[in-house]
């Protein structure tokens, strides 16, 4: 790693999206690394976000009393899907940045309650395509504080180090050379289809047939029927998608694997825009809000899409579990 | 409250009933006709027939029983003006003590409106005259003689259709009072713009429209653009929506519909 420089206030800020990952152990870490981040912040006049879990929350309140430009938003209404968390970013920086004034957020991921590892890979995602989302932001910057206190887990770290060009160390940041730089992510293969699943191919005129494979699967399976309905929307969407910009049909799968519920669709589209679903789509745009709404209707949406190999897309539901 | 079914023979039809008639399926026959026609008799309604008798679905003159009217019209080009001969046939019925109208008009391509739009709004109009005259009104429509996305379209605006293996639409938009329309089923992409034809249809003539929702399961991201293209198709339209299910409601809002300048207002 190279050193660059302290962190810069404002009025000295490096021309680009700086997003620096921060490991740190124990509480009193996790405070120097933080509060020296946001005094730096207020000294330059800027806003801060503050989207970190309770307890750290809790902490850094403690430390800051009142201070009015530092604001605490609730990550909890976002839900468990990480592919609703830019157009969050987006929402809280342009709130609290009143214009052109510079915004530095810090955001910690809850890692530890990641549901699985569909969960944990999207949430790394996440924190790799922030980079892109945030490419041309030049008054943005944000700190992940990253509890590292697991010493038998230091896979995870090395993974997550690869999602951020910066790296947050005793007040500087450093370049990460683990960064990755490619323009393609490096997803991990998704697992097979849990045995046993359904299957139905599908084209035009077969939404209803869609929407009602899903419900029976999703009923067997003991999905709520609040979520049903969501999934129902989601669904549609998806499959539209398919019929519309795939190849004019595709193939649905639906499984319950532990605590989630399932369904996969797969066509011959090719998904270009690695945003796509994930900014908020304006008032007068015509399309574009299917995939928007099934990350905001489902608990995790994994997306997979080559030229080669064409779209897999995997909508994920929680499935609530009868206390013994 | 009307709501929209499926009726398996004409023996089914209630008053204020506006029935989609596949006329040369094979699920009905000009027998069929003719109960309906016969029962208009044991009923107490008196029978309209639009168009001449012989090409109202196979019923021939001698069938139509006395004291029922033909509104045999060729030359009238103007299809509110068929509709308002209709009008006045049903307050003649109310004067003379029948019961209701019952109305057979059989759609032919050659007479129909220009454009789908046209026969959508003409629908939506008899059926706002079956809501509120009580009138019975069944449409005959030749699949044969009829584009398949015409008879899409045609379907989603009668809240009834006739035959034990008719294809019920995926949505229907039918009237529930004055300038209030109820929408039944699913809205999503493949009926979108059947639903942005009927909605451009409610607001042709009233540039403020209540809809209501309470038996709409689904709206997609087609039907909420097709929803809000309709609205601004005209200046100055207004269409207020209630009824709607949760999930109607937050996916109307996650789609950012929910805002100042959109001429649909999503209430509770």
């Amino acid at each position: 790693m190279t050193a660059i420089s302290p962190s810069h206030p404002s009025g000295q800020a490096e021309p680009s999206f700086r997003h620096e990952l921060y490991p740190y152990r124990g509480d009193a870490q996790f405070l120097s690394g933080t509060l020296g981040y946001i005094h730096e912040a207020l000294e330059g006049d800027e806003a801060v976000v503050v989207a970190v879990p309770p307890d750290k929350a809790s902490l850094l309140r403690s430390e800051l009393a009142d201070e009015p430009a530092v604001a605490f938003v609730d990550t909890t209404r976002l839900g468990p899907n990480p592919g609703r968390f830019v157009s969050a970013w987006v929402d809280w920086m342009n709130e609290h940045g009143e214009g052109d004034r510079p915004v530095r957020g810090i955001g910690e991921t809850a890692w530890r309650e990641a549901r699985n590892a569909a969960h944990l890979s999207e949430l790394r995602y996440h924190e790799w395509l922030l980079n892109k989302a945030f490419a041309r932001s030049s008054t943005w910057s944000m700190l992940c504080p990253y509890d590292d206190a697991d010493e038998d887990d230091r896979s995870t770290l090395r993974s997550l180090s690869r999602c951020h060009p910066l790296i947050h160390r005793d007040g500087h940041h450093v370049r990460n050379e683990d960064y990755r730089t490619a323009e393609e992510y490096p997803f991990e293969a998704l697992q097979p289809p849990c045995d046993p699943f359904q299957e139905l191919s599908y084209t035009h005129g077969d939404l209803p047939a869609i929407r009602s494979k899903v419900a029976q699967c999703a009923s067997d399976a003991g999905v709520p029927d609040d979520q049903q309905r969501k999934l129902a929307v989601a669904v549609t969407e998806i499959a539209t998608n398919s019929i519309r910009h795939g190849g004019g049909r595709g193939t649905l799968r639906t499984w319950a694997q532990d605590a989630t519920f399932l369904c996969e669709f797969r066509d011959a589209g090719y998904i270009a825009d690695v945003m796509a679903g994930r900014t908020r789509p304006t008032t007068e745009q015509i399309g574009g809000r299917g995939l928007w709404l099934a990350h905001q209707l489902c608990d995790l949406v994994e997306i997979r899409s080559t030229r080669d190999q064409g779209t897999t897309i995997r909508l994920h539901v929680g499935i609530p579990q009868r206390s013994s | 409250m009307r709501a929209a079914r499926t009726l398996a023979t004409f023996d089914d039809v209630e008053l204020g009933d506006h029935i989609c008639w596949h006329a040369d399926s094979a699920a009905t026959s000009p027998a069929d006709v003719l109960a309906y026609v016969a029962d208009g008799a044991l009923y107490g309604d008196k029978i309209v027939v639009v168009g001449s008798a012989g090409a109202a679905s196979g019923l021939a003159r001698d069938d139509v029983p006395s004291a029922s009217v033909i509104l045999d019209l060729p030359r009238v080009a103007d299809p509110d003006s068929v509709l308002a001969a209709v009008r006045r046939e049903a307050r003649t019925a109310a004067r003379e003590g029948y019961r209701s109208v019952r109305v057979l008009t059989e759609r032919m391509p050659a007479a129909a409106p220009s454009g789908t739009e046209e026969l959508v709004a003409q629908e939506l109009k008899l059926d706002e005259f079956a809501s509120e005259s009580n009138a019975i009104v069944v449409c005959a429509f030749r699949p044969s003689q009829w584009d398949a996305p015409t008879l899409e379209h045609v379907a989603c605006v009668h809240p009834h259709e006739m035959g034990i293996r008719a294809e019920r639409p995926a949505f229907r938009m039918y009237s529930t009072g004055a300038d209030i329309w109820s929408v039944d089923g699913v809205i999503d992409s493949e009926c979108a713009d059947a639903f942005n034809a009927a909605v451009r249809a409610a607001i042709q003539c009233s540039p403020r429209v209540k809809m209501r929702f309470d038996a709409l399961d689904i709206l997609d991201a087609a039907g909420m653009h097709a929803l809000v293209d309709a609205a601004r198709h005209l200046p100055d339209r207004r269409i207020v929506v209630e009824g709607a299910n949760e999930t109607v409601r937050l996916c109307w809002e996650l789609a950012g519909y929910a805002t100042a300048g959109i001429p649909v207002v999503m209430s509770a």
